[in-house]
């Protein structure tokens, strides 16, 4: 090869993706022409700049939770059933004082922790992964009250949350109770809002904890409104504090 | 496969997914809820996925076909049309000597962001993914050839930018010496 490779034959040749012959040319060339050696040089050092110019970003805890949140593992296995007979000897045996303290562990786990983990699938799978249509599609929020209004059998009001335009919503259950669950989009982020019958305690603390998520519930007028998402929960909390 | 199987060998993959959506959006935090919604996208349609051995391109195409989908200008196809055939500006042995000693991150960086987005994803899936054009091919979803073209015009652009770079700060330097 006399002449000069162009920019490109030289460039993939840097990148190892010049096919033969034109790369034993190429090889052959650079032997003798400095000013493409030189070329050469330039191109490397530039490919270990670009590969060198950012230190890499680790994901943040709250991404991974989030990340494992979009398919949680399923039920653990049933034991086999020489296990199952131990188990159940085991049970059969375990004092009735045991059992109490077990049962006084559950009673004192805190109100709504289960609940925060029930809103937080339900906005995976309704408002991440879409995995269930929209009932009403709207950005009118009287419409989408309308909606309701004929769906569960209290009165859902609403409300307008600063920056959130309104997508729609569906119907779910919580608790055994029909509720409304709308969604609403912040800049590109879909947050989902629940209005439901009072459950759990009032107004508990807002919370970014939830597998990556944060959860903020109101209750405002007898209906409780939890705000769902992956934003900040004190972002969540102003959301509603000033929609309500 | 369940979806939790698939998202275990997924997120295998996830630092990979990161940097390459840090760097081809230069946000960082963009760029995780980038990664989020392709892990979305990637549960919703693995059923495309025909060879699991290719699990990596095929994510990093779903990124870049979401981050597309966020991104697409006028601009993108006008640059395209424009570009004539790429050459190396004047070698200068300062730049090369600060492209070897790392002392121009933050202008590799800023001349990156600033390339048009084909020639910025292929340029980092070359360089920093160290992907061959043909798996780049896969993630752009354009031919080798066309790789091996964007990876030059992303370099020629480059150099040009960080000569002007390293140029005007040797004048800087000069006019403030005494």
């Amino acid at each position: 090869m006399n002449a000069c490779p162009d920019l490109e034959s030289l460039s993939a040749e840097v990148d190892g993706a010049l096919p033969e012959p034109q790369r034993s040319r190429l090889r052959g060339h650079l032997a003798l022409c400095e000013t493409c050696r030189e070329g050469r040089t330039r191109l490397v050092a530039l490919k270990a700049a670009v590969r060198g110019s950012q230190p890499d970003q680790h994901p943040s805890p709250r991404l991974r939770e989030r990340l494992e949140a979009l398919a949680p593992p399923g039920p653990e296995a049933r034991p086999s059933g020489s296990r199952r007979l131990a188990i159940a000897v085991a049970m059969t045996a375990a004092s009735a004082g045991a059992l109490s303290f077990v049962a006084s562990m559950v009673a004192r786990r805190p109100a709504g922790d289960g609940l925060a983990s029930h809103l937080v699938d339900d906005h995976i799978n309704n408002a991440l992964r879409h995995d269930k249509p929209l009932h009403i599609v709207s950005a009118d929020p009287a419409e989408v009250e309308r909606w309701f209004s004929g769906n569960v059998d209290f009165a859902v009001s609403l409300p307008r949350l600063p920056g959130a335009t309104l997508v729609g919503g569906r119907t779910c259950t919580i608790a055994g109770r029909r509720v409304a669950l709308t969604f609403y989009d912040i800049r590109e982020r879909r947050v989902s809002l629940f209005v439901m019958p009072p459950e759990g305690r009032e107004d508990p603390p807002c919370t970014d904890g939830v597998r990556g998520f944060s959860v903020c519930r109101r209750r405002v007028h007898g209906v409780d409104y939890a705000l769902v998402g992956d934003l900040p929960a004190e972002q969540a909390r102003r959301l509603l504090e000033q929609g309500l | 496969m369940t979806d939790r199987e698939f998202l275990r060998l997924a997120l295998a993959h996830l630092p990979r997914l990161l940097r390459f959506a840090r760097r081809l959006c230069g946000d960082p935090d963009r760029a995780e809820d980038l990664v989020q919604e392709t892990y979305i996208r990637a549960l919703k349609v693995r059923r495309h996925l025909r060879d699991q051995g290719a699990l990596l391109p095929w994510l990093l195409r779903v990124l870049h076909t979401r981050y597309l989908d966020e991104t697409r200008t006028e601009t993108r196809r006008l640059e395209l049309l424009a570009a004539g055939p790429p050459a190396l500006p004047p070698a200068t042995a300062d730049l090369e000597r600060e492209l070897l000693e790392g002392t121009l991150s933050a202008e590799v960086e800023a001349a990156l962001l600033a390339l048009p987005e084909d020639q910025r994803a292929a340029i980092l899936l070359a360089d920093v993914e160290g992907l061959s054009y043909e798996e780049i091919g896969q993630v752009l979803g354009c031919p080798v050839g066309t790789v091996r073209s964007r990876i030059a015009r992303a370099r020629a652009r480059l150099f040009e930018a960080l000569s002007a770079t390293a140029h005007a700060r040797r004048s800087h330097r000069g006019r403030s010496s005494p």
